[in-house]
């Protein structure tokens, strides 16, 4: 999950009404024909089934494809690192040294990790809009709510193997339920070391050229047996050619390219500037303290990436609007929109609205942010005592990640075995805890609260140091123990889980009434105006759910210089300084005279991504898979708010680079055998 | 190091949305130059206004930091008057890990004992003389860096002249209204300053940065200082009377002393450059170092004496710049300051004549293209800084006075040398881990690819290079300084210190960068700004003061609360309420010494108090004098509301935050003794 934008056309070209090769389009509404007569064909049904049924999404936020037929998936490097890290060990620390799986029973389990490829898609508009009817506020959420979960219980009555999801499009214009085949038992299989996958590390993030072997391979595992997976992608392992057509399949994460003026007005006079704060502090503690040793050097990697990764989107959404000429366009936008609207009395004002919604939220934010700390553990104790008293309800009354629908995964991802890391947690939580009282003041009952007496530091060290839950035994113990076992509970996490669980509630409930709730209905009104004025050539904003988006591979022009389309594995070594995160990979250097300087290493094209993308197939137009989409280029991090199809660039690791690197680097004869496989 | 003074003061969140130009000051609204007391505004105001004695009285009593704060002399015996957060840092480096005194607080018996502040000078205002006309003159019709270049030498000049005494005198020209005036401020300096008493730390910072901008308070924030000269207290006959009592709600005050920087003169596109450009890098850059510190800190006890000061100073600059961001993401507040322009742009402007505005404006464009390799082609770090004054002292000093960098001239050279020589110890990690963070966030924002970032790291990364630099370097001994800079260009040409070889990498491009921006920011500015103060003082007369410059200025005012959310906040805190308000838990534990004598202390004594006075980062330390000329306090902080003004100030909501005379009186004679300080300061 890495990639944002700088330059951008001044043209007030509608947004909304997507451009050239703009769009993450959902796949029962490819733009056949805009596509066709851009590229002269257009992908069939039979094709987008294809391309479909071999997509992956990763439920800890990435993307991936099937590349055998005996369940093998093929993703970033990155979306495997935190089962890396979980798996490493003081003496076996396989993040770094990568990990290759000689035989199947050597692939070992990603803890919480589950596969899910999309089965079917149905609309579900009416039904969801009937149930929420002329409700306004909280009890139109609620009602919303409510009939999402009765839907996705019915529709999947096995969840041992379905998992069923109404995703809402355009802010609530649309509801889709989408219908999962799920494999919840996920092992790595084959990864290099992390200093070739991350090789630049956050200096070279969100940037090309770049020199990342940022791939891994996953297998989907049912009943302690491979699954088979006739579907999947081929893999030919060809280079890609500058200006071929690519289509990349994935499931970006979320982008904000429909907000109305006052909720980009939101973004950057309140939200941003509290997350650059914020992330930025949490960056600094991470560095300190993982310099103290090796150890801290290593279970710290993944939240410090992580964070980085954050933080440089933050930048980057900051610089867009902080842009003149990008907020002139926004709102020349959304000017276009209000113009045509002007005559559509069904649409009403769903600006001021938001407007409204939006100064509600400015009063709410502060406390609505800082309800509750981060933290691992707090979290496991959260999930337990929301649990045990959400699951006493009826499945229609429960809060949203409760239903019976979602709670499969969230009994997963709180059960399975992970090593919890207590320096870490302790670190993550009396950070934000001090944030908490920062932005909140210390006299704020909420800060009084979360603190009571004690000092972040304190009550964090005395919650990590006394808390059980790290043993995932004692959290199954509760879990299975249901209310009764949680209100006996003395254990310290569970206990302060229960002090701010009311004051979260109340404030959800604040929130569902006075902003979710309006903001939701009028921008079901905005998506009918985007619809009536620009047809349907509008696509939603990404929710982590199934997209194709499409462009051609090759390289982009900034200061009057065009970037190469590719980078090649000599270019690594000319890039290498010896000094971290610009020191090679030691396979590299062992391998150096075996490694063909020419061969494609990254490469570049211009298409519609965002985080949640990683990891995505990057398919040419015969379904061969050329790359995994990891990253984009410095003007592709304002994709959040707009495309710039000029300037913006997807960067992916060639399966040529994993292939060599299969070959000579870090040799996986089987698996090499395995993709090749007819 | 920056000494980051804890004061700020003015604008706010919630303004009054009315289009009021902001430059036409009003209600206690400025920071007057001591020799443009409105005189008549305020006796409109208050029915009485202070005299020309009464000014020079104060003038000759009000002594400026040169670490950063303001303070006033209170005894015949040059006895100083300050903020304990404007002497922390010397606390800190007189500490030990035997002897923490900062921790402890710092009392003597006898003068003998007093201990000297490294880098320390304290200065008495005795002349300012206009010299607009001569500075003017020398610039002439010359532009760009030219223009700069005319300006610096002129300054250098009539510095030089000024004060031919470089021992006990010091002459500075301040550029007011961003070049509209000049003006020559001649000092009295003393460059023998010690500690004379401190409270533990805790007492002065009890809430620590939670409660810094807030109130109500609690906070010691109080010390003595006292200036030597050629080993003896120097004679300060011109002190403030020191009257311990508790303020008056209503009474008028004045707090003397001088506010370091605001920007309420600024035009639209100086404010965006400050919101789009400037501001994000610095939050997200100090919170970083922020978060660095505390980690760091957070190893041993060691680290974390050794750390505080630096750590206090990075939180209470971020929280003034989190107050700026606010500020200038606050619709209604922008919404006025954008009224303000356009109505002086209304009576200013004519068709087809001069638009300084422009000029402004497109000053600000260039900036924005090389803004970053500016702000990142220094590192920061001490022993770096040592470095750099050596190689660039070594070359400046032998070129004529005005043709010198502006912190070379001959009138500069003597506070450079102190601040260089003084014996002050050096935390190596610490130092090393500000250098590490620097060096990558250069690289962060200049990119990996830059050739800037090559020429601050080659191949190194930047917690390599900041190591073997730090490492390698002999800088932290005085006496390897004192040879490099006696030794001039030969020594530096010579060294082999590693840090010396690297701060001469870095000079040619930071001359570089700074010679751009003479030619295409500073100079054009300039020329607009002395535009735009003719126009003020054309369309609102001459009740305009400047925005503030770290020099002496005066501010008139009263004690008074403000209403927030519907609640008047009062006027003042008991020290009985420090009691109420501990914890136990960092940073509200009770201070060691008040809970020993909580018996003895009298709870209902005025601890902290808040007056309307115009006030910002820099006054820190200020004497706050009432209608007497007596000093009933020492400003120490603003509201939270203050830390809009930087841009703006509204009377309605902003407040300085003072300690008590009352409150430090009581401590001297019950919490941390000192009975000779306290007969001194009644004058027995």
């Amino acid at each position: 999950m890495r990639r944002l934008a700088l330059l951008l056309a001044v043209a007030a070209i509608p947004l909304s009404a997507a451009r050239a090769d703009e769009g993450m389009w959902t796949f029962d509404a490819f733009p056949t024909g805009k596509f066709k007569a851009a590229y002269g064909w257009a992908p069939d049904q039979a094709w987008l089934d294809r391309a479909r049924l071999a997509n992956v999404r990763l439920t800890g936020g990435c993307s991936s494809s099937f590349v055998s037929g005996s369940g093998l998936i093929f993703t970033n490097q990155h979306c495997v690192a935190s089962c890396l890290e979980d798996l490493s060990t003081s003496g076996n620390d396989i993040l770094a040294k990568g990990f290759t799986a000689r035989t199947r029973a050597e692939e070992r389990q990603c803890p919480g990790q589950q596969a899910e490829v999309v089965t079917a898609i149905a609309d579900v508009t009416p039904r969801v809009k009937a149930a929420i009817g002329s409700a306004t506020g909280e009890p139109a959420v609620k009602a919303r709510t409510a009939i999402i979960a009765t839907i996705e219980k019915a529709a999947c009555p096995d969840t041992a193997t379905t998992r069923c999801q109404v995703v809402t499009l355009y802010g609530g214009g649309q509801y889709k339920l989408h219908t999962y085949r799920k494999y919840s038992d996920v092992r790595i299989v084959w990864a290099p070391e992390a200093a070739a996958s991350t090789f630049g590390g956050d200096p070279d993030n969100y940037n090309f050229p770049r020199f990342a072997l940022d791939g891994a391979f996953l297998r989907a595992y049912e009943n302690g047996q491979p699954v088979a997976s006739p579907q999947h992608l081929k893999w030919t392992a060809r280079e890609p050619r500058d200006g071929e057509t690519i289509f990349v399949v994935g499931n970006p994460g979320s982008t904000q390219r429909l907000l109305t003026q006052s909720q980009f007005a939101f973004q950057r006079e309140i939200n941003l500037p509290i997350t650059l704060a914020t992330l930025s502090e949490l960056r600094g503690r991470l560095i300190s303290e993982m310099r103290q040793n090796p150890d801290k050097a290593r279970e710290g990697e993944q939240a410090l990436n992580g964070t980085e990764n954050n933080l440089k989107r933050a930048i980057g959404r900051t610089r867009a609007l902080g842009d003149p000429k990008f907020s002139a366009m926004l709102a020349a936008n959304e000017a276009a929109l209000r113009t045509k609207s002007r005559d559509n009395p069904a649409i009403g004002d769903p600006w001021g609205e938001i407007d409204r919604a939006v100064i509600q939220l400015r009063a709410l934010d502060t406390e609505y942010r800082y309800a509750e700390p981060d933290g691992d553990l707090f979290d496991y104790a959260l999930t337990l005592v929301r649990a045990a008293a959400e699951r006493t309800k009826p499945n229609g009354d429960r809060l949203p990640g409760y239903s019976d629908s979602a709670l499969p995964l969230r009994q997963k991802q709180l059960l399975d075995a992970r090593p919890i890391t207590p320096w870490l947690d302790a670190l993550l939580m009396e950070s934000s805890l001090s944030k908490a009282r920062e932005y909140l003041g210390t006299d704020h009952p909420q800060a009084r609260l979360l603190l009571a007496t004690e000092s972040p530091e304190g009550l964090a060290k005395r919650l990590v140091s006394g808390t059980k839950l790290a043993d995932p035994a004692v959290r199954k113990g509760l879990w299975d123990g249901g209310a009764n076992a949680i209100a006996a509970s003395t254990d310290p996490m569970i206990a302060y889980a229960k002090t701010v669980d009311a004051n979260q509630r109340r404030l959800q409930k604040i929130y569902d009434d006075k902003v979710d709730g309006p903001i939701t209905a009028a921008r079901a009104r905005l998506a009918d105006a985007r619809f009536a004025a620009f047809g349907d050539t509008v696509y939603p904003d990404a929710t982590s759910s199934l997209r194709i988006t499409y462009g051609k591979v090759g390289g982009w022009v900034e200061n009057g210089r065009k970037t190469d389309y590719r980078t090649r594995f000599g270019g690594a070594f000319v890039r290498a300084t010896g000094a971290d995160p610009f020191a090679l990979a030691p396979a590299f250097l062992a391998n150096r005279k075996a490694i063909d300087p020419d061969g494609a290493l990254d490469f570049i094209y211009a298409a519609d991504t965002i985080g949640g993308n990683s990891g995505s197939p990057v398919i040419d137009k015969d379904l061969n898979l050329l790359g995994a989409n990891f990253d984009r280029n410095l003007p592709g991090l304002r994709n959040d708010y707009a495309y710039d199809l000029t300037m913006a660039r997807s960067i992916a690791v060639s399966t040529a680079a994993i292939e060599q690197a299969l070959k000579v680097i870090y040799p996986a004869p089987s698996l090499l055998a395995e993709l090749h496989a007819r | 190091m920056t000494n980051f003074a804890r004061l700020a003061a003015t604008a706010a969140a919630t303004a009054a949305v009315l289009a009021l130009p902001i430059c036409a000051a009003r209600a206690d609204e400025g920071m007057w130059t001591i020799d443009a007391f409105p005189t008549a505004r305020m006796k409109a105001a208050y029915g009485w206004a202070p005299d020309q004695a009464w000014l020079d009285k104060v003038r000759g009593a009000a002594v400026r930091l040169t670490g950063g704060c303001s303070a006033s002399f209170v005894s015949p015996d040059g006895l100083i008057l300050t903020n304990h957060h404007c002497v922390a840092t010397c606390v800190e480096q007189n500490s030990t890990d035997t002897n923490n005194i900062l921790a402890t607080g710092f009392t003597v018996g006898t003068r003998e004992r007093e201990l000297k502040c490294a880098g320390q000078q304290a200065e008495v205002v005795t002349a300012i003389v206009d010299v607009t006309p001569r500075v003017i003159a020398a610039i002439g019709a010359s532009k760009g860096e030219a223009a700069v270049k005319a300006r610096q030498a002129i300054v250098a000049e009539i510095e030089k002249a000024g004060c031919t005494d470089l021992a006990t005198t010091r002459c500075q020209v301040v550029s007011l209204y961003g070049g509209g005036q000049y003006k020559l401020y001649t000092y009295r300096k003393y460059s023998d300053v010690r500690l004379a008493w401190a409270p533990e730390a805790q007492a002065a910072q009890f809430g620590g940065d939670p409660d810094n901008f807030n109130f109500p308070r609690y906070s010691m924030d109080a010390s003595f200082l006292r200036a030597y000269e050629n080993g003896r207290p120097v004679a300060t006959p011109q002190h403030l009377k020191w009257a311990a009592r508790a303020p008056i709600d209503g009474e008028e005050t004045f707090v003397v002393g001088n506010p370091g920087s605001t920007a309420r003169l600024q035009t639209q596109a100086q404010l965006a450059f400050q919101r789009e450009v400037a501001l994000p890098i610095t939050l997200a850059t100090l919170s970083e170092y922020r978060g660095r510190l505390i980690a760091g800190m957070a190893q041993s006890p060691e680290r974390k004496r050794e750390a505080t000061e630096t750590l206090g100073g990075v939180e209470n600059s971020l929280k003034v710049q989190i107050g700026r961001v606010k500020a200038l993401g606050d619709p209604a507040f922008v919404a006025k300051l954008a009224a303000a322009e356009a109505d002086l742009q209304r009576r200013t402007l004519a068709a087809g004549g001069a638009n300084p505005w422009a000029d402004v404006s497109s000053a600000m464009r260039a900036y924005r293209d090389f803004y970053v390799a500016d702000r990142f082609s220094l590192p920061s770090s001490d022993l770096f800084g040592y470095a750099m004054t050596l190689v660039r002292a070594a070359a400046e000093r032998s070129k004529p006075n005005g043709e010198r960098l502006p912190g070379y001239s001959d009138s500069s050279l003597p506070l450079v040398e102190k601040r260089l020589l003084d014996e002050r110890p050096i935390t190596p990690w610490l130092d090393q881990l500000t250098m590490d963070w620097s060096l990558s966030k250069s690289r962060e924002y200049l990119g990996a690819d830059d050739p800037q970032t090559r020429l601050l790291l080659g191949k190194e990364s930047p917690e390599a290079l900041a190591a073997r630099l730090v490492g390698g370097t002999k800088l932290a001994d005085p006496a390897v300084r004192k040879a490099l800079w006696d030794g001039g260009a030969a020594a530096i040409a010579s060294s082999t210190d590693p840090m010396i070889v690297y701060a001469r990498t870095l000079d040619a491009n930071d001359r570089a960068l700074q010679r751009r921006y003479d030619a295409e920011v500073d100079g054009p500015l300039t020329a607009a700004q002395a535009k735009l103060a003719d126009a003020r003082f054309a369309a609102y007369g001459a009740t305009q003061y400047p925005d503030a410059t770290f020099t002496l200025r005066v501010s008139y005012g009263k004690v008074a609360g403000w209403m927030e959310r519907g609640k008047m906040v009062p006027t003042r805190t008991l020290m009985t309420g420090t009691f109420d308000r501990a914890t136990g838990a960092e940073p509200f534990d009770l201070p060691k010494q008040f809970a020993a004598n909580a018996k003895r202390i009298d709870g209902g004594t005025t601890y902290n108090f808040i007056t309307t006075n115009d006030i910002i980062g820099g006054n820190s330390g200020s004497p706050v004098i009432d209608r007497s000329g007596a000093v009933i306090g020492a400003a120490f902080d603003g509201n939270i509301n203050s830390l809009g003004g930087n841009y703006g100030y509204d009377g309605s909501i902003n407040r300085t935050v003072a300690v008590s005379t009352d409150a430090i009186q009581e401590a001297l004679e019950k919490i941390y003794p000192a009975p000779a300080l306290v007969a001194e300061l009644k004058g027995r």
